[in-house]
């Protein structure tokens, strides 16, 4: 019965494939909210133009790592979230400190919104 | 748009690879869990093609996922009769010997129209004419016409499970398929298929190993 060994290779694949996937999702959704906080805590220090930069790699990592999270969460979430993060640069200024501590903390909620959503049961 | 067409190309492989993957089984029987397989996959694969919103893994991982489970399942179902009949259900005799079994058919929700409209297909144009005609499984009619030649072959054991009404209908029982199967030097768990139709038999046992032909038996006498 070769076709049985298929669908448990088939079925093993798929969980590791899961797995795989899934760690993905939690370690990129880990890594950008790392970089959002380090920008947000240079801005806190008035380092504006810190935060800025690093504010700017994490556009470019969001951008990056855009087309893989897309085959594994829904394309809606990931879409939001690097508009979201796209406008942190531009609140890193003097002026926007409110403006930041928000889209800092919606950003950070998309990012969990995202992480859950792939194990997400309901 | 791009998108759009590239995750249509790579559906359209996972599909024809998982239906290929299921077996001819799946493309010629169509049971009612290989039905539910079908139209479960199309679906998964028509709902992935027109929301691309939806994560293509997703879309991959539930197609793969129902093949894996169709061929576990008919594997299960292979080995142990009793989830198959629970399974698939049992064929359903309709007409013997020209008289049609209203009781079988009304249990089956099937009209007089259904029926006569069914044996049309077979080229039967009266149940008088009929010498046997069974409902299968998958919902087919399959039927021997009584043109006065050999009466049809009846399962009296499949996969070793006796057929109570064959056994009935040539005026057998459990007594006489025992004594039978002890003469073949044979048990019941150990017949692929017994089929009689009154004179003459065909019985060929299971295959002990892959690869070894199985012990078939054409007894143009027939078991007394």
């Amino acid at each position: 019965m070769k076709r049985n060994a298929y669908a448990i290779a088939l079925l093993v694949l798929l969980a590791l494939l899961l797995g795989g996937s899934g760690l993905y999702v939690h370690a990129t959704a880990e890594e950008l909210r790392q970089d959002i906080n380090n920008a947000y805590a240079l801005a806190l220090r008035a380092d504006y133009a810190g935060a800025q930069r690093a504010y700017r790699a994490t556009v470019a990592v969001a951008e990056a790592r855009g087309g893989a999270l897309r085959l594994f969460v829904r394309r809606a979430l990931v879409d939001k979230l690097q508009e979201t993060i796209a406008t942190l640069p531009h609140y890193a200024h003097p002026d926007n400190r409110a403006d930041l501590a928000v889209e800092t903390a919606r950003a950070n909620a998309q990012i969990e919104e995202m992480a859950t959503s792939f194990w997400d049961w309901a | 748009m791009a998108t759009a067409l590239l995750r249509t190309v790579i559906i359209y492989a996972a599909v024809i690879a998982a239906m290929r993957l299921m077996g001819k089984r799946q493309l010629g029987e169509l049971q009612p869990a290989e039905l539910v397989t079908a139209l479960l996959v199309s679906n998964v694969a028509s709902i992935s093609i027109e929301e691309p919103d939806l994560p293509l893994l997703a879309s991959l991982t539930a197609i793969f996922l129902i093949a894996a489970l169709e061929i576990l399942n008919s594997t299960l179902a292979y080995y142990c009769p009793g989830y198959a009949r629970a399974l698939f259900g049992r064929p359903v005799t309709v007409v013997r010997g020209g008289k049609v079994d209203q009781q079988a058919l009304r249990h089956l929700r099937i009209s007089g129209a259904d029926l006569a409209e069914a044996l049309r297909g077979k080229d039967i144009f009266c149940p008088a004419d009929t010498a046997w005609a069974v409902i299968e499984t998958n919902g087919s009619l399959s039927a021997a016409p009584a043109n006065g030649g050999a009466p049809p072959m009846l399962p009296l054991l499949i996969d070793g499970c006796p057929c109570a009404e064959s056994l009935r209908a040539l005026g057998l029982d459990d007594a006489w398929l025992e004594g039978y199967l002890r003469a073949k030097g044979l048990r019941q768990k150990q017949v692929l298929m017994l089929l009689y139709d009154g004179q003459n038999s065909f019985l060929a046992a299971k295959e002990n190993r892959p690869g070894k032909t199985g012990a078939a038996d054409k007894n143009g006498e027939g078991p007394k």
